[in-house]
This record gives structure tokens, sequence and C-alpha cells, in this order.
């Protein structure tokens, strides 16, 4: 059960479209930064994402070196699990931000993975884990 | 309300795919809500309320004067009681009584009549909320909803303690979700993507429509060497869609808070999975005097360009209307 997401409408849009480019500290481009959305009807608990995870051109990205910008605070990855008094809001487009030495030029794929904890969703014991997957070209 | 007065209002969550892209602000879904013919409306406050689990009184009362502005009442606002939303443990029971006491200050101050609240806040625990409901003055309904159904154990043990409380603040918010006896078009369709071919398909319709059991119908796939896809269809559809069970609504009516009247799919003025006709019949007969909130779910498969939500919604409220009437 759980290979199929029957909210899948909303998956398209975990890569979002705005704020893409490169991190530039003084004379430095130290990563890249692009947008993200939950990819569900409602708003949740940074503490229900269960996996987030991304993928540059093919490889995947070292989560140690990811960090989510929203809410005017930034997360590590690893550190989503803890929040459970961290929301975000529906409307809300979080920044993803890499760290990646001389950052990206021109056209690269990002792949995205969510996988999202339904906290209201124990019918029987056990609470839903839903996974949203989406690839997008960005321009950096 | 007038008894046996049936009002006809609209989940805004009904339009969730135009508000999550920023097409339609929330006070184009009020007024898209009153031209469909709603009185009154429901929110979804984790999706549409800013500053959620903790909104600030003054959107509340901004929101509340808008929708009596407009002429809708701000009938419900609808909780999520995300029990699991730790990573470490469930919510403790003293947990969920301080998440339901701040959903019910919300609702307070939006002007609301009913805070819908889920099954996740166990029976036990109505014992605690009513005292609060009473004190607030507004209802507390539990939301039964798909893969629950009356029959099951904990909605059960929910019936008894509403009829050992006896207190109108408390009863059931009843999706019609629970009485849909078959799939709708886009949900088979997300299977039919993963490669389930239509024979698998329409093999399942048919076992599902003549009550064979799973066990049997999973044993013809196991043979058939079929897909995971294809076992997690029927899985699904096993669990989710059911011949329809009208003596027990009737049953539950007096506890009913208000309905969510789920769909799908409109067409050509029908909702073709629930058994509407039966169902409206069966209000009408028991005097039920109260909200049908129309709840469109089909956003979650249909792209707004294929399948209007406003079309949809407007198309509901006129079989609703109709049916009534009938």
């Amino acid at each position: 059960m759980g290979l199929v997401n029957n909210q899948r409408a909303y998956d398209k849009h975990l890569l979002w479209q705005g704020g893409e480019g490169n991190i530039v500290v003084g004379d430095s481009v130290v990563g890249f930064r692009f947008p993200v959305r939950i990819p569900n009807f409602r708003g949740n608990y940074l503490s229900c994402i269960e996996e987030f995870s991304f993928a540059l051109d093919g490889q995947a990205l070292d989560p140690d070196k990811i960090e989510l910008v929203l809410n005017g605070k930034r997360f590590r990855i690893g550190d989503l699990p803890q929040l459970f008094a961290e929301y975000w809001y529906v409307l809300d487009v979080g920044i993803i931000e890499v760290l990646h030495d001389g950052g990206l030029q021109g056209k690269h794929r990002i792949d995205a993975t969510m996988k999202l904890r339904y906290g209201y969703s124990a019918y029987f014991g056990v609470c839903k884990v839903v996974t949203s997957k989406c690839s997008k070209e960005y321009e950096f | 309300m007038r008894a046996g007065e049936v009002k006809l209002g609209v989940s805004l969550f009904s339009y969730s795919s135009v508000f999550y892209l920023g097409e339609k602000s929330l006070t184009d879904l009020l007024k898209k809500s009153k031209e469909a013919g709603a009185e009154g409306i429901e929110i979804v406050a984790s999706q549409m309320i800013p500053g959620y689990p903790y909104p600030s009184r003054e959107w509340l009362r901004s929101f509340r004067d808008e929708c009596e502005q407009l002429g809708l009442e701000p009938f419900c606002y609808s909780a999520h009681l995300d029990s699991g939303l730790r990573s470490d443990r469930w919510l403790t029971e003293e947990e969920k009584v301080l998440c339901t006491v701040n959903d019910l200050r919300c609702a307070k101050d939006m002007g609301a009549s009913v805070v819908r609240t889920q099954q996740t806040i166990s029976p036990k625990l109505m014992y605690e909320i009513a005292p609060w409901a009473e004190r607030y003055g507004i209802k507390v309904g539990v939301e039964i909803h798909p893969p629950h159904t009356l029959s099951t154990d904990v909605w059960q043990e929910f019936i008894r303690v509403f009829e050992d409380i006896d207190s109108p603040y408390v009863g059931i918010v009843m999706d019609l979700g629970i009485y849909q006896e078959y799939p709708y078009d886009g949900w088979i369709n997300v299977y039919a993507s993963h490669g389930v071919s239509q024979a698998t398909i329409a093999f399942l319709l048919s076992a599902l429509k003549e009550g064979q059991p799973l066990a049997e119908v999973l044993a013809v796939l196991e043979k058939q060497n079929a897909s995971e896809y294809a076992r997690e269809m029927a899985q699904e559809m096993f669990a989710l869609y059911r011949p329809y069970r009208p003596d027990q609504l009737a049953d539950v009516m007096k506890y009913i808070t208000h309905f969510h009247t789920k769909f799908y799919h409109m067409k050509n003025g029908e909702e073709e999975t629930i058994p509407y006709r039966q169902i409206l019949q069966i209000i009408k007969e028991t005097g039920f005097s109260g909200y049908l909130i129309s709840e469109y779910e089909g956003h979650y498969v249909y792209d707004e360009q294929t399948v209007s939500c406003f079309d949809q919604v407007r198309e509901h409220i006129a079989m609703e209307r109709r049916l009534l009437n009938a």
C-alpha cells in the first residue's frame, strides 16, 4: 500500500517557479537555490515531512548541504522531523538552498521527493505517508 | 433554524486547486459560493487560515465580517486533529483537549456554530470536550470519513458515548464518502496511468459490485501475476467502497451536526458514485434540520482546466435542491 498518490494533483507543484538562482557571498558563489511548495491541499507541520530529498542532474544531493528557508528561518533538512511547532502555510513558498561551490550555470534538472505524513489519518492506528515526486529544469 | 429546515452550504475546500495556485482569493471563493447558491460556508483551517494553528483574533473576526457582508453564514471551523504530527510520539490526551479548546476559541472568534474535529480525538475525550463546547455555545462534530463506517469499532464507541453524554453540543459530521459505492473515473485513471490494465479494472469493478471477498480477488490477481499497483488498487477499492446501508444513517440522524455532501464528479447534473436520491430522502423523512455542506473532492485528480470546481459546486447544489424539493 502507498504506491499511488491519489492526491497527486499537487505533486507537480512541489518544485515551484521564481526565485531560483545562485547564492553569492561577497565575491564567491557558494551554492544555488530554488523554490518549493508543500504538495498537498493543506499546510502542514514540518515534523510531518519524513523525507525531503533532491537530485541535481540525476545525482543525489547530500542532505547535510541542504537547508529549507521558510517562515523567516533556516532549517537543516535533517532537523525537520523535530519541528512539530513549525507550520508550513500552504500558500507560502519555501526556498531550498544547497551549498555547491561555484553554483550552477545554464539549465539544470532538479528532482525532488517528499514523503509527507498525514497526521490526522490514523484511521486504524497508523498514519498514511504519501510520496510526492517532481522534476523540473531551471535556468541558473 | 426551524425543525426540518435544511440549508445548503459549501466547504471552501472544494476550491482547493484554484486557491493553491493563487488564482482566486478567499474573498473570490466566498463570492463564488454565494453565486452557487450557498447559504453558509465551512473553512478548513489548516488549509486556508493564515497563522494556523493559532490564527489571530483580528483575522478571524475580519473573515466573519466578510462572510456576513456577503450574506453567508460562517457555519463551520473545520479543524484537523493531527494526532500524528510529532515524529517521536502520538499526541497525549491532554494535548488533544488543548488542540480542541483552541479550535473552539478560533470558531468563536469566527462566528462559527460548529467545530469539525476528527476521530483521532478518541471517544472518551468527548466527556471532557462537551463542557467546553457548551461553555462556548459551539457544537463539536467528529467527522466520520472513509475508510471508517458506522460499523467500525471506534464509531460504535463514539455513538455509545454520544448517547451517554446526551448533549446537543457533541455529535457527528456525516461525510457521505462513507456511502460511496464505486470509485469515480478520475480515481480509476490514476491506477490506469500506473499500468493497471482495462481488463483488470473491469474485473475489480465487477468483483466489487458482486460482493466478492477481497481475499478471493487478491488470489486471482496473484495467479495472473498482476502488478503491485493492481493489488494496491484492489485493496484500496475494497477498503473504501461498499454497498449502501441506509438503515444505519437513520439510526444516528439525531447526533448529526451537519453533512459533508461529498462528491467527486458531477456528470449531467448527477453524482453517480454515491446514492444521493436515497440519502436525501432519508434526510427529509427524518426531519433533519441543518446544513448539507457540498464538498467537491475531484480536485485531487482533475485539473481545473478539465473540470471546473466552480461548475461542479454549482451543479451539486442544484442537484441537492432538486432532490430536496422532489
